[in-house]
């Protein structure tokens, strides 16, 4: 066998690993966020995909902020902490969103600086 | 597209009776036993959206939608434009597909800020112009026909927020990159002339426009968005209460059946859906006028500072700006020339210059700049270039207008992040 043949079996077999672990991560994470106990459907996890990853408070920002407007105008942001507060003011003072209980504005806070802080990277089109 | 995108379409259906969506969505009307295409009327939509021709579209039940569309990210009447927002709509073109000197109403960005309204028919549309005019006065789309003279003209709309997404540290709302701006034949009557004829008052100042779409929160009649401009601007001649768009009906996202366009300045002075003007005798305090909203500080300010609401100044005009919309950035050429084609334009202006750079802005060469079809067109600009030797170039490129002022390299960084209009650099690489 020739060297370059080789090197490209090699390279074949990578990628089918890369793939099935990428497959797998993905099949996993996406298990995670959507299936729940009443159906064992498991689709792909939209908002993980859009910037919005599974984790402590997302529960409460879907609840919170998809009424009016779709999550992803809540995943294009990047903002300071402070400035998610002033926006979580604005929405409630200009847009007649309800005030969230202070337990869960604290989640939705937490979670979105942590998520979609300043330097979040924006979702290539 | 995802579940969500595909949302908008298949609540159209449910909405509206099937045949009535069917014209709506493809511009469709089926035979008597609600089969195939009335002398093709639609098919040419529905081909291009699903991408090949149908041989059998004469079987096709009135309301069906080809099961392509349910696995893509389209938007209905809309060609290849990038997803922002799903509700309300927001999409934008990439720069590639900009190309045409005259934008196509495929090719046209949306910027909704609302819940648009439940009808785009003309059919018993009613304008209202009232405040401080001598004759109120209640005009059809007929009335407006039949009493001004109708024009049609090319005219930039770009959105006020084009460009928002290279601001660091980030700026809220859409992150619009560089496709928020069209250029599209516009027919209507003109502003000015339905103001005149109402009767312009001595103690006006402003104009406040109201559109038919409501507020996201779903609150009966608060508006999402009512913005207007100052009384000179609006008795500029190229001002247009439009009822076409490329001499068709006004795309539906682009506010059909009847529209303003205010070229020149923020998109949002344009009101889709538009019902009502009112002249008034104080700045228009409309939602989207106030706050920060289409507002930027009245000095410099160093990226991300706070700044306080009083500091902030209404925009007017927009600022001088071009695009590269051929070739698509990341191409190679494997002869080292490169042809390249965009368009320039500049709020109130017009432009001088356009040049363009090869070496990341070390030396410029003069582009061939057209002359803009009407004033507040776009005007289109080539160039061809040689690029030295094999490797990495950035085409730049930089328009003047025709009262000096330049395109700038840097963001002039603000809160809410508009008016960006630092120069558009393409990625070639020669092979
Ligand atoms: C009651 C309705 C409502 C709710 C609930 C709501 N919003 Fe909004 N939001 C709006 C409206 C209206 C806008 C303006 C939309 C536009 O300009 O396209 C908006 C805009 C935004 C923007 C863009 C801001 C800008 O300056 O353009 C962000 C970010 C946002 N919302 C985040 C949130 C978050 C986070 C939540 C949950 C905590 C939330 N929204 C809940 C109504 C709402």
């Amino acid at each position: 066998m020739t060297l370059p043949k080789l090197q490209s079996i090699i390279l074949q077999v990578l990628l089918v690993a890369i793939i099935m672990i990428g497959a797998v991560g993905f099949y996993v994470t996406s298990s995670l966020a959507t299936a729940d106990a009443t159906s064992n459907v498991v689709e792909p996890d939209e908002l993980a995909q859009w910037g919005l990853p599974l984790d402590l408070g997302r529960e409460e920002v879907e609840v919170y902020c998809s009424a009016c407007h779709s999550l992803r105008l809540v995943a294009q942001q990047g903002l300071t902490k402070g400035d998610w507060d002033e926006l979580f003011d604005w929405m409630v003072e200009e847009q007649e969103m309800e005030e969230m209980p202070a337990e869960d504005r604290n989640l939705v806070l937490n979670y979105l600086s942590k998520h979609r802080g300043i330097d979040r990277k924006l979702k290539k089109n | 597209m995802s579940g969500k995108d595909k949302q908008g379409l298949f609540e159209l259906y449910e909405k509206e009776d099937v045949e009535r969506a069917d014209e709506l969505v493809f511009g469709r009307v089926s035979d008597q036993n609600r089969r195939g295409f009335l002398r093709g009327a639609g098919l040419t939509t529905m081909t291009a959206l699903v991408g090949a021709a149908i041989p059998f579209a004469a079987n096709m039940p009135a309301g069906f939608i080809p099961v392509a569309l349910a696995g893509e990210d389209t938007i209905t009447g809309k060609d290849g434009l990038t997803l922002l927002n799903d509700r309300p709509l927001n999409a934008e073109t990439p720069p590639h597909l900009l190309n045409d000197e005259i934008t196509p109403t495929t090719r046209h960005f949306i910027r909704n800020n609302g819940i648009p309204p439940e009808s785009f028919s003309p059919d018993g549309w009613m304008l209202t112009i009232d405040g401080l005019v001598d004759k109120p006065m209640k005009l059809s789309i007929a009335d407006l026909k039949k009493n001004f003279e109708v024009v049609t003209e090319a005219l930039t709309i770009e959105c006020g927020g084009n460009g928002r997404a290279f601001f660091d540290p980030p700026a809220k709302g859409n992150q619009w990159t560089l496709g928020a701006v069209a250029c599209s034949n516009w027919t209507g009557v003109r502003l000015m002339d339905v103001l005149k004829a109402a009767g312009i008052k001595d103690n006006v100042i402003y104009t406040a426009h109201v559109g038919a779409d409501t507020h996201l929160s779903g609150k009966p009649g608060k508006l999402s968005l009512s913005r207007g401009v100052p009384i000179e601007k609006a008795l500029n001649p190229h001002n247009l209460i439009a009822f076409e768009q490329n001499g068709e009906a006004i795309h539906p996202m682009n506010g059909a059946p009847l529209r303003l366009v205010v070229p020149g300045w923020p998109g949002s002075c344009s009101q889709k859906w538009l019902n009502r003007i009112y002249l008034r005798d104080v700045v228009h305090d409309g939602p989207k006028m106030t706050g920060k909203a289409y507002r930027t500080p009245n000095r410099p300010v160093e990226p991300g500072e706070k700044v306080e609401k009083k500091d902030f100044d209404i925009i007017h005009a927009m600022p001088v700006k071009s695009l590269i919309t051929s070739p698509q950035t990341g191409g190679t050429t494997s002869n080292g020339v490169v042809e390249i084609n965009g368009h320039a334009w500049s709020g109130d202006d017009a432009i001088a210059a356009v040049d363009i750079s090869i070496d990341f802005g070390a030396t410029w060469m003069k582009a061939n700049l057209g002359v803009a079809a009407n004033p507040y067109a776009w005007q289109n600009f080539n160039a061809r270039v040689s690029l030295p030797k094999k490797g990495y170039y950035e085409v730049w490129a930089r328009a003047t207008s025709t009262t000096g002022v330049a395109q700038p390299h840097a963001i002039a960084w603000n809160p809410k992040g508009y008016l960006n209009n630092s120069m558009h650099r393409i990625a070639v690489r020669s092979v």
